[in-house]
């Protein structure tokens, strides 16, 4: 069992992946980084997370990372995990939730970084609720912007900012 | 305050706590509890249902089994391990929690993790959203198909299923294939360019498993063999998580 | 390459480590007269206790008080110090063991080196004063006082050597010296190494390694400290700024089991953050709020408890029951935000401070362990010596004893402690080498001549800065027939020492003042300083211008300079006006007395008699044992009634110990070295001499009305609930509930200290009862749990077997009543914020110890001892000396000192053996000129003098003319000056208090009030 962290930056390192953080030199866009519990405290440790860390780096440019405190195996879960989403308790998944929504806030970033759907779900839904300005975005979303190939359709979780930013084949929007 | 007052008459009886104690590798550490109250500070589940850990805990270890096994909180609580974490003692609050959710009766736990668990019984996929082996195969194929024309760059791109041999075997959350497909691609297009032997399996290649947040040990069990089965016997290297 | 020699002087006992437990160790020895070789890694000696800034509970620098201790003075040359020096290799035996000895190069002739600085000015990239904070540099000197008192080089790290030799004026570099190999015999070791501090840079939620406002209580200590990185400032290392919150963070690496913690509790961090607080509000600011975070307080030393208090109540420490989760700085923030929660409501509280201290505790040393491996020394799995349950400095091999925090976490005073007893018991398997003495020089009128006083003010920065010391100076210069005044900033340091000598010898000085602190610290050391010097040691006067003028007048900076210059100038009055003399020598009595027959006595009697004293153990009842009769096993499990069968008989059966039981001491007089005991042995007078006294007379087992004890048959007392496991296991099988009272009679109004052995008693008792019933429900209602050292793996112990454990507090305590059959406890358990009541089977109440106030009044009356304000025993320092007396030959052990366990008591006899040891191995006496003579002439044999004597001293005596008159003997006389206060002739004059010197002072003082 292995966390597709772990390839992203391996894939980085050894040159396979020739991800550019260029398109961000003169944007600045910031991101923050929600570590996921199950990948990062529950299994693999800070090692994943720092490959996480090189992986945004080179994606965004390491200085439009802004973290959480804290961060990495000591993060705060964001409420997403052990089914809360579908216990039908969402209040108290607010609730809970509030603290992660207030240390993305204090970051400040345009977009939140989440690698699990759970934790994309939760950080999505508290942003909406508590009324944060900033968006919520698959990893992989970003790797392929900054390769250069991500599509017109494959933007659903960019904001208005990036949706114009490198796109690939626009004419195939639909 | 008498109505809520603990009264500790007659000898010692088996409780909850103790069950749970029997099941874990050192008994889970539960009974080392020093209330030093680590966990509650840093739980992000501290003061919901007006609980926090080390409250759960100690309500437990008085034998309080009524309350706690039947306390919302335990749905609350994401299992995140932030307390053992720094738990000067290591105690395995999270299997506690788990343990308690297993206690209710599965009729009354939360319907929609019920539910959940339930359709990825119904589907050899493992699919929360009960997604069958044709549905997904036919969306992946469909999808790959498109994306091969509107984009020649990646004609060659594949999204093997059931692959024999192939190094990784991938799993993917059910939202994509069901809600959004277009999100399956960027994940397609960074193995492609990354040059990876992967597949999906026809079987067990959803991610959720629902059925362990239930706490229904029989059916996380089944979910969790078919996913590795399924990567067993297509004779995968690796089993690449891609949450 | 190395160069391999037998060491010349054969030493007797090996000690490894310089720290305090090493010195006291090798003084001891060297005190009784054995030879000693004391080693240690670093290039001084000194160890820990260097760093720190001040110590509890005297919340003093204390640094002076070691300075003794460690600055090169006569040790009759027993003693052989050995910096930068490791054992490299062990062979064979107790009795003969052979050790390799290898010294590291200093890189510096210590014998050519001046301590002048240039090396260090001349590199100062490589020169460091601050180790715990700053990296070590290549030239390092640890401390100012460091002893040998010289730098040293690492020379790996010296980019330009040539450069380096050059530098030195007195050519004391020695770039190409080899490290030096030697073989040493020795009978035994005492390995006093110390240990390691836990590191912290792993626990990312505590942001030590992150956070540069994150400190350990080491680093604090250095931030405090006027030697440290910020002179002694109080400063946020992160911004320079001084903090207005600081925060401590208990239990860091110690009483847990993951992240490389140690299961035990490191026993010293509580007092050692209380004191950090205390220091940090009365010192720096006052305003600066200071919070504890803690999971049990542990102070259960002596007198501990009214320190926590003193910390809580007029320091206002704020003490938080919580361990919190995170130390956070959020980007872009100055503060840190710790999160934490309490223990009444389930909730989240963020608050923020400026900066936090991990109290860290001890961890094995690498090293250290390596050696021990070599030794075959058997350890615990975290590393820690294994030994004996009551011998806690024996090891499994015989002839290797351990002290200090080797032997596990502990402060100071036990440190002390476990050296003496270590010291005890190495030496005792060791003959005593005969060294001539060296001679004084002879005490002659000339001594005196014309006076000419030179004045030393000789105070630390941090002690002085109320004090204007330029201006003292001067003024001191404008005393008629001052001939020289000078400021030395460090006291402790031996730099000082030799530019005083230089002064005193070019300024032709023959009576000094010295302007410092207290005479009890300063005069002895100026004194030895001084004579080679010829100022004869009476013509030394101390004004204590620390505590009498910039410590009563903090805050106050005119009103103290202007007393400290009152002080100074009555104290060259008194100098002026006192005569030189000389100190009689007698010959010693080298018999001891041991008071109280209990565990202690005897083993304190045991090791005497080993060594070849011959004791008078005394018992106050039939029988020898004392309360350990009432006690069945130890929580280790030793049998006691073993060792007290076991005691008893090698006691009774020794040639040279005579046991008197049911026998009081009725009076006594002399002194050190020439006691004199009337002993009522079954109602005889008997009178014995001895030349040194150990008191081990105990204290009382607590029967506190409370509780309904003595009044309903469930509720009992540990002791009693002991005997019942003990001899009545059918019942304790029925028991289905039990309840055990913690802090019953200790730690209130009545008995304001901690009685320190509840807590492991009551946890030996619950595991005896889960042994006999398993399914019995124990539930041990507490105020802070302290089980400190190895007993918290019991308490953990216990808990992992289901007893339960429920804090309550002090303002909510729990209640007992009777309920038929049963007797219900009901209490509220904070926690669940509920009342719990439990019908229990037996409640067991841990009532602890008060001192035997009465017979302890009577004996501090006959001996003219002090007591403590609860009624034990005062040591002379809490801190350094914790066995010796104010009264010097006296020495305490066992719960006369206050109330501890068997394994401690039997450690303080042992220690206390060996300081007398160091009193009964000498066979003269030096006894100090301070006593009263009479001036024959004007006596007119009144007898008030006889009358007035608290020690019976006065005689009328006939002499040649058939005249009778008072005479009182030197060697008896306390120097207390009663006589000569009484005497309405003015005959009776005290020597070095004559009442010329006091009128000369007082005159000085008074002398506007008369113009």
């Amino acid at each position: 069992m292995k966390s597709i962290y772990e390839y992203y930056a391996k894939w980085i390192r050894e040159g396979k992946l020739k991800v550019s953080s260029d398109w961000n030199k003169e944007r600045k866009v910031k991101f923050t980084i929600q570590d996921p519990c199950q990948i990062v405290r529950k299994t693999f440790g800070d090692p994943i997370a720092d490959d996480l860390r090189y992986v945004i780096g080179k994606v965004v440019g390491e200085e439009n990372i802004i973290e959480m405190t804290p961060n990495k195996s000591n993060n705060y879960c964001c409420g997403g995990g052990g089914g809360f989403l579908q216990s039908g308790f969402t209040e108290a998944r607010r609730a809970y939730g509030k603290v992660k929504f207030d240390q993305i806030m204090e970051t400040g970033a345009d977009y939140c970084i989440t690698g699990c759907h759970n934790c994309h779900a939760q950080v999505h839904d508290i942003g909406h609720h508590f009324g944060g300005h900033y968006s919520t975005v698959h990893i992989w979303t970003l790797i392929c912007l900054s390769l250069g190939v991500l599509g017109p359709n494959e933007r659903a979780y960019l904001g208005d900012d990036l949706k114009d930013v490198n796109v690939f084949h626009p004419e195939s929007e639909h | 305050m008498t109505a809520n007052i603990v009264s500790i008459t007659g000898g010692k009886q088996s409780a909850f706590i103790d069950k749970v104690k029997e099941i874990l590798p050192q008994g889970g550490n539960l009974n080392l509890c020093l209330t030093c109250g680590a966990c509650a500070s840093g739980c992000p589940a501290t003061g919901l249902a007006d609980m926090d850990p080390r409250k759960f805990l100690r309500m437990c270890a008085m034998g309080m089994d009524e309350e706690v096994t039947t306390t919302p909180w335990v749905w609350m609580c994401t299992m995140c391990m932030r307390c053992i974490y720094v738990c000067p003692m290591e105690i395995n609050i999270p299997q506690l929690v788990f343990n308690a959710r297993a206690a209710w009766p599965r009729e009354n736990r939360p319907k929609g993790i019920r539910d959940s668990c339930d359709m990825a019984m119904r589907t050899e996929t493992n699919s929360a959203m009960g997604t069958a082996p044709d549905d997904f195969k036919f969306v992946v194929e469909d999808v790959l198909a498109e994306y091969q024309e509107a984009q020649p760059e990646f004609a060659d791109m594949q999204a093997p299923i059931d692959k024999e041999g192939a190094y990784f075997f991938l799993n993917q959350n059910s939202r994509e294939p069901n809600t959004e497909p277009d999100e399956l691609v960027p994940l397609w297009k960074i193995l492609h360019l990354a040059g990876a032997d992967w597949t999906y399996g026809s079987k067990g290649w959803a991610a959720e498993n629902y059925c362990l947040f239930l706490a229904d040990n029989k059916c996380w069990e089944h979910v969790t063999r078919v996913s590795a089965k399924q990567a067993d016997d297509l004779g995968c290297k690796v089993f690449l998580n891609t949450e | 390459m190395q160069k391999k020699t037998k060491l010349q002087s054969n030493g007797s006992v090996l000690v490894v480590g310089g720290g305090l437990g090493g010195i006291r160790a090798a003084l001891d020895l060297a005190e009784a007269r054995k030879d000693v070789i004391l080693v240690d890694k670093a290039p001084c000696i000194g160890g820990l206790m260097t760093q720190l800034d001040r110590t509890f509970p005297t919340n003093n620098c204390d640094l002076c008080t070691v300075a003794p201790f460690t600055a090169k003075d006569s040790r009759g040359g027993h003693l052989d110090m050995r910096g930068l020096t490791t054992v490299t290799a062990v062979k064979g035996k107790e009795g003969n063991f052979t050790v390799s000895l290898m010294t590291a190069p200093r890189f510096v002739n210590v014998e050519k080196c001046t301590a002048c600085g240039e090396c260090q000015r001349k590199y100062p990239e490589c020169v460091s004063f601050a180790p715990g904070l700053d990296p070590r540099a290549p030239t390092c000197m640890r401390y100012p006082k460091a002893t040998p008192y010289a730098y040293v080089i690492d020379m790996a790290k010296c980019a330009d050597k040539e450069g380096l030799k050059q530098c030195c004026p007195v050519g004391a570099i020695e770039t190409d010296a080899l490290p030096k190999v030697e073989e040493a015999q020795c009978g035994s070791i005492i390995l006093a190494a110390g240990a390691a501090l836990f590191d912290p840079s792993h626990l990312d939620y505590f942001g030590y390694a992150a956070q540069p406002d994150v400190v350990t209580s080491l680093e604090y200590e250095r931030i405090l400290s006027a030697s440290g990185p910020t002179g002694g400032k109080l400063l946020r290392p992160s911004n320079g700024q001084p903090p207005k919150k600081v925060a401590w963070i208990q239990c860091v690496g110690s009483r847990g089991l993951q992240k490389g913690a140690g299961a035990y509790c490191s026993s010293a961090c509580c007092m050692f953050a209380l004191k950090e607080a205390m220091v940090t509000r009365e010192r720096f600011d006052s305003e600066i709020e200071t919070t504890i975070f803690y999971m049990d307080m542990r102070a259960f030393g002596k007198d501990y408890e009214k320190y926590l208090n003193r910390a809580k109540e007029q320091y206002g420490v704020r003490l938080v029951h919580s361990r919190p989760h995170d130390v956070l700085r959020p980007v872009g923030m100055d503060k840190l935000q710790i999160l934490y929660t309490v223990d009444e409501a389930p909730k989240h509280i963020t608050e923020e401070f400026d900066m936090v201290v991990l109290s860290t505790g001890f961890k094995m040393n690498e090293d250290v362990k390596k050696l021990a491996e070599d030794l075959a020394v058997e350890l615990y799995a975290d590393g820690f010596p294994k030994t004996d349950c009551f011998n806690a400095v024996a090891t499994s091999v015989p002839g290797v004893y351990v002290c200090g925090t080797l032997q596990g976490g502990k402060d100071i005073p036990e440190t002390m402690t476990q050296a003496s007893a270590a010291s005890c018991l190495a030496g005792a398997k060791v003959a005593v080498t005969p060294r001539p003495k060296a001679e004084l020089p002879a005490v002659t009128p000339e001594c005196a001549g014309s006076p000419r006083v030179g004045v030393l003010v000789t105070l630390c920065d941090h002690e002085s800065t109320a004090l204007d010391t330029t201006a003292l100076v001067e003024y001191a210069k404008s005393i008629p027939h001052v001939v020289c005044a000078a400021a030395f900033e460090a006291a402790c340091d031996p730099s000082s020492f030799d530019a005083v000598k230089a002064a005193i010898l070019a300024n032709g000085v023959n009576r000094v003042v010295v302007a410092g602190s207290s005479p009890r610290y300063e005069l002895e050391k100026y004194q030895a300083m001084l004579a080679p010097v010829g100022i004869n040691k009476y013509l030394i006067e101390v004004a204590n211008i620390r505590e009498q003028a910039a410590w009563v007048h903090a805050g106050e900076p005119a009103a103290a300079n202007a007393k400290a210059k009152q002080l100074v100038a009555m104290a060259v009055a008194g100098v002026m006006a006192a005569k030189p003399l000389a100190d009689h020598v007698v010959p010693a009595n080298k018999n001891a007395l041991v008071v109280g027959g209990g565990v202690t006595g005897m083993t304190a009697a045991l090791e005497l008699a080993g060594q070849g004293a011959k004791v008078c153990l005394v018992e106050k009842t039939a029988e020898l044992g004392g309360v350990a009769r009432n006690l069945v096993k130890t929580i280790e499990g030793g049998d006691v009634q073993a060792l007290i069968a076991d005691l008893v008989e090698k006691t009774t059966s020794h040639p040279n110990i005579k046991v008197f039981t049911a026998t009081e001491i009725v009076d006594h007089s002399g002194q050190v070295g020439l006691f004199r005991t009337g002993l009522s042995v079954n109602g005889a007078y008997k009178e014995i001499e001895h030349g040194a006294t150990i008191l081990a007379t105990g204290a009382t087992p607590n029967q506190p009305q409370a509780f309904l004890l003595g009044e309903n048959s469930r509720v009992c007392t540990q002791l009693d609930l002991q005997k019942v496991v003990n001899e009545q296991p059918k019942e304790v099988k029925k028991w289905k509930n039990v309840v055990m009272i913690q802090c019953v009679g200790s730690r209130d109004a009545d008995n304001p200290n901690c009685s320190r052995l509840c807590c492991q008693s009551s946890i030996k008792n619950a595991l005896a009862i889960l042994k006999e019933n398993p399914n019995a429900r124990i539930f041990v209602l507490y105020r802070d749990l302290r089980t400190y050292g190895r007993f918290e793996e019991y308490y953990q112990k216990a808990r992992e077997l289901g007893v339960i454990f429920v804090r309550y507090s002090v303002d909510n305590p729990p209640k007992v009543e009777a309920a038929g059959h049963y007797a219900n406890v009901t209490f509220t358990d904070v926690i669940m914020g509920r009342q719990v009541v439990v019908s229990a089977d037996c409640v067991g109440l841990s009532t602890g110890f008060v001192a035997s106030r009465k017979s302890n009044e009577a004996l501090a009356k006959v001996f003219g001892l002090p007591l403590t304000d609860d009624g034990y025993f005062a040591e002379m320092h809490v801190k350094l000396r914790p066995v010796d007396m104010d009264k010097a030959g006296f020495f305490v052990a066992g719960c006369a000192h206050s109330p501890k366990v068997i394994a401690e008591n039997l450690t303080q006899a042992r220690a206390a053996a060996s300081r007398a040891m160091t009193v009964l191995a000498n066979d003269t006496l030096v006894q100090e000129a301070k006593f009263a003579h009479v001036d024959r002439a004007r006596c007119a044999a009144c007898l008030v003098c006889v009358r007035a004597c608290p020690f019976d001293v006065p005689q009328i005596t006939v002499d040649d003319k058939g005249l009778g008159r008072s005479y009182i003997d030197p060697v008896k006389c306390h120097g207390c000056g009663t006589c000569a206060a009484e005497c309405p002739a003015k005959a009776i004059q005290l020597n070095q208090f004559e009442d010329v010197q006091i009128l000369s002072s007082l005159d000085q003082l008074l002398a506007k009030v008369n113009a």
